[in-house]
C-alpha cells in the first residue's frame, strides 16, 4: 500500500508538486499518467525519500518515508527510469548486491537468487558482465534486483521506455502475475496503451497536481470521450508530451 | 551492510583497469622520478669537483700548474672532436677552455713586469662561467701570494694590502646535504598515496552518478554513512596499495643511487619503510576523503577530474609552503599531510625524537577523515549532490 498525502515540493521557483495526494493500493496496477514534466518522477523520488518534500506526507505500507526513509523502502523494489546498472558486474552479482542490501545473506540470499533468475530466465546471462547487455536484457537485471528481496510494493518509473514489443510484453506478464500475488503495483508512464492495458486504477497528473482519478472506463465515462487517449487530452487540456 | 558496500566498491574497482592502472603508474613514478633526478644531480654535482683542462706552455708556470691540480683542474689536451676524454678508464667530459701562458710569462715575472696568460673558452656556455671563475680563483690565489712575497722583499708588511679579513665558514655537513635531498623523498610518498587514489575515488563518486547508478543506490534501503565509509575504505584501499608499492621500490631503488658518491650513507631498511607504512596509513584514508569530498561536489565526471587535480597538488604544497613561509607553530606539526610530511623526513634522517607529533598526527588524521565522511555522508542526503543539479 502506497500513499502521498498533500505532497508539495519546490525546486527554486518552480513548482513542481503542488498539493499532490493519491494512493496505490495492493493487489492493484496503479498508473500514473501525465505528460513530460507532470512532475511523476519528482512524486515517486518524494515517496522513497529520496527529495525531502517541502509541504505532505507519504506513507509505504504505512510508514512515513519522510521520517524513515530506510524503514519505508525496505518495503519497496525500485524500477528506476534510468537503469545505473553496474558494467563490471555480472548480472548475478549485480542482483546479489542488492539482495544484501535488503538485508538477505547466506543461504536466504543464495535461494533468493537463483528463485529470481530462474523466474525471469535469465540464467543464460548471469554469470556475464553488464556491459553489452541490450535493453531487453537490462531491464530484466534491472527487474530481478528490485524483486529479489520479494517487496510488497513495486514501484516503476517508465519501465517500457526504450524497451523492444519482446521485452514490454515480458514485463506485461510478469507485473499481471505479481499483481496476482497480491503485490501493489506503481508504475508511471506516459505511453496510453500500456496504461490502458495494465491498469486497474489510473492517477492523471498535471502540473504537479490531480487532474483526474479511476478506472480506465470510469475517466472515459466521465469525460464523455471513447479512448482513454481522448479522455486524458480532455483532462489536461492539451495533447503534448503524450505517446498514443 | 559495510562489509556488502565494501566488496561491491572494490570488486567494481579492480575490474576498472584504467583506475587500477593509474593507481600502479602513481606508484612506480615517484621512486622511479626519484631515483632518477637524485642520480643525475649527484653526477652533475660531483663533476664540478675534477675538471680538465688543455694549458699551453705548462712550463711557463710550474707552480700555478700545480695549484690548479690541488684545486681539481687538470691538464688533459683538448678532444680533436666532441668532449668525451678517457682520465684512468673512466669516461669524463673536457670543460673546453684553454690556457695559455704567454711565452715570456716566466721572464716577465722574474722583471716583475705583467706576465700575460689568455683564457679562452665558449662564453656563451652555461657551464663555462663557472669553470672560468674556478681558473680565475686560482690565478687571483697565485697573483696576491706573489704580491705578498714582493712586498716583503721590499720591507713592507703584506697586511698592508690586506684590508678585510673575511672568514667564510660553510656549516654545511654530509647529513644535512642528505636532509635536503631525503625530504624531497618523503614528499613523493606522499604523492604517491595521493595519486594511486585518484581515478577510483572519481569513478566510484561522480563517475556512479554520471551512470545512475549512485541515485538507484540510495533508493535502497542503506545509510549515506555506511555509504561513503565504504567508498573512502575501497578508495583508501587504493591509496594504501599504491603507498606501499611505492616504498618497496624506494627501497629497492635507492641502492642504486650513487649516494655514496656524495659522502651519504642512506639506509632504506624494513624497520624504516615499516614505520612509514604505518605513518602513511591515515594518511590514506584522508585522501580518499578528500578526493571524494571534491568528486562528489563536482557536477560531472569531467569536472571532477579537473578539481581532483589539485588535490594531487596539496601534499607538495603543503609542505612547500610550511618551508617558504616564517610562520611556525607548533600545532602545525599535527595537521594532516604535515604531521605524515615532518615524520617521515624525520624518520628517513633518523632524527625522529619525539613520537607527539606522530602519533597526535595520526589520530588528528583519522578525525579530519571522519569528519569529511560525515560531510559527505550528510551532502548525500541532498537533492543537489546526488543528482548533481
Amino acid at each position: 500500500m502506497l500513499e502521498v498525502k498533500n505532497l508539495v515540493k519546490k525546486f527554486g521557483d518552480v513548482e513542481a508538486l503542488k498539493d499532490l495526494s493519491f494512493s496505490a493500493l495492493d493487489g492493484q496496477i496503479t498508473g500514473l499518467l501525465g505528460p513530460n514534466g507532470a512532475g511523476k518522477t519528482t512524486a515517486l523520488r518524494v515517496l522513497y525519500g529520496m527529495l525531502k518534500a517541502d509541504d505532505g506526507v507519504g506513507y509505504i505500507n504505512g510508514i512515513d518515508s519522510q521520517l524513515d526513509p530506510i524503514g519505508a523502502r525496505r518495503q519497496i523494489g525500485i524500477f528506476p527510469d534510468k537503469f545505473g546498472l553496474y558494467e563490471r558486474l555480472t548480472a548475478r552479482e549485480q542482483i546479489s548486491y542488492f539482495a544484501e542490501l535488503h538485508g538477505l545473506t547466506g543461504d536466504k540470499k543464495d535461494k533468493a537468487l537463483e528463485k529470481i533468475i530462474t523466474k525471469l530466465d535469465i540464467a543464460d546471462i548471469a554469470d556475464r558482465r553488464c556491459a553489452g547487455f541490450s535493453q531487453g536484457q537490462r531491464m530484466k537485471v534491472v527487474l530481478a534486483q528490485s524483486l529479489v528481496h520479494e517487496p510488497k510494493n513495486l514501484i516503476l518509473d517508465e519501465p517500457t521506455r526504450g524497451l523492444d514489443v519482446m521485452s514490454t510484453r515480458i514485463l506485461r506478464d510478469i507485473l499481471v502475475d505479481l499483481k496476482a500475488q497480491g503485490i501493489c503495483i506503481l508504475f508511471s508512464s506516459h505511453v496510453m496503451q500500456e496504461v490502458a492495458a495494465l491498469c486497474d486504477k489510473v492517477i492523471v497528473i498535471a502540473d504537479g497536481k490531480i487532474a483526474d482519478e479511476g478506472t480506465p472506463a470510469e475517466l472515459c465515462e466521465r469525460t464523455g470521450k471513447d479512448s482513454l487517449e481522448e479522455a486524458f487530452v480532455s483532462l489536461i487540456g492539451s495533447d503534448e508530451g503524450i505517446a498514443a | 551492510m559495510i562489509k556488502a558496500l565494501f566488496r561491491k566498491e572494490f570488486m567494481d574497482s579492480i575490474r576498472d583497469k584504467r583506475a587500477v592502472f593509474a593507481a600502479l603508474a602513481g606508484a612506480l613514478f615517484s621512486p622511479l622520478f626519484f631515483a632518477g633526478v637524485m642520480t643525475v644531480t649527484i653526477e652533475t654535482s660531483r663533476s664540478v669537483d675534477e675538471m680538465y683542462i688543455h694549458i699551453n706552455n705548462a712550463e711557463q708556470a710550474p707552480q700555478i700548474v700545480e695549484l690548479l691540480e690541488r684545486e681539481k683542474i687538470y691538464h688533459v689536451d683538448t678532444p680533436k672532436s666532441g668532449k668525451s676524454i678517457v682520465v684512468d678508464g673512466e669516461k669524463q667530459k673536457h670543460s673546453m677552455l684553454t690556457l695559455t701562458f704567454d711565452e715570456a710569462f716566466q721572464q716577465d715575472l722574474a722583471k716583475s713586469k705583467p706576465a700575460t696568460v689568455t683564457i679562452n673558452a665558449d662564453y656563451s656556455e652555461k657551464a663555462t662561467n663557472n669553470n672560468v671563475r674556478r681558473v680565475k680563483r686560482v690565478m687571483q690565489q697565485y697573483e696576491s701570494s706573489l704580491v705578498s712575497m714582493r712586498l716583503l722583499a721590499r720591507g713592507i708588511s703584506p697586511g698592508v694590502a690586506q684590508v678585510i679579513d673575511l672568514d667564510e665558514q660553510d656549516t654545511s655537513t654530509p647529513s644535512s646535504k642528505s636532509a635536503l635531498i631525503l625530504g624531497v623523498l618523503g614528499v613523493m610518498i606522499l604523492l604517491a598515496v595521493f595519486v594511486s587514489s585518484t581515478n577510483v575515488a572519481i569513478d566510484c563518486s561522480a563517475g556512479e552518478r554520471e551512470r545512475n547508478s549512485l541515485e538507484l543506490l540510495l533508493m535502497q534501503p542503506v545509510n549515506t554513512f555506511d555509504v561513503v565509509v565504504a567508498k573512502a575504505m575501497n578508495t583508501g584501499l587504493f591509496g594504501i596499495i599504491g603507498g606501499t608499492l611505492s616504498l618497496i621500490l624506494t627501497a629497492l631503488v635507492i641502492p642504486f643511487i650513487p649516494l655514496h658518491k656524495m659522502g651519504l650513507a642512506f639506509n632504506f631498511d624494513a624497520t624504516l619503510a615499516i614505520s612509514i607504512w604505518i605513518v602513511i596509513f591515515p594518511l590514506a584514508l584522508f585522501a580518499a576523503a578528500l578526493q571524494l569530498t571534491t568528486a562528489f561536489k563536482a557536477k560531472s565526471f569531467k569536472e571532477a577530474q579537473s578539481y581532483i587535480q589539485y588535490t594531487i597538488m596539496v601534499p607538495v604544497i603543503v609542505p612547500m609552503a610550511l618551508e617558504f613561509s616564517s610562520y611556525k607553530h607548533e600545532l602545525l606539526n599535527y595537521l594532516p599531510i604535515v604531521a605524515q610530511q615532518q615524520v617521515i623526513s624525520q624518520l628517513i634522517r633518523g632524527e625522529l625524537t619525539s613520537y607527539g607529533p606522530a602519533i597526535g598526527g595520526f589520530v588528528i588524521t583519522l578525525l579530519a577523515t571522519l569528519g569529511l565522511v560525515k560531510y559527505m555522508a550528510k551532502s548525500l542526503k541532498s537533492e543537489k549532490v546526488v543528482l548533481g543539479l
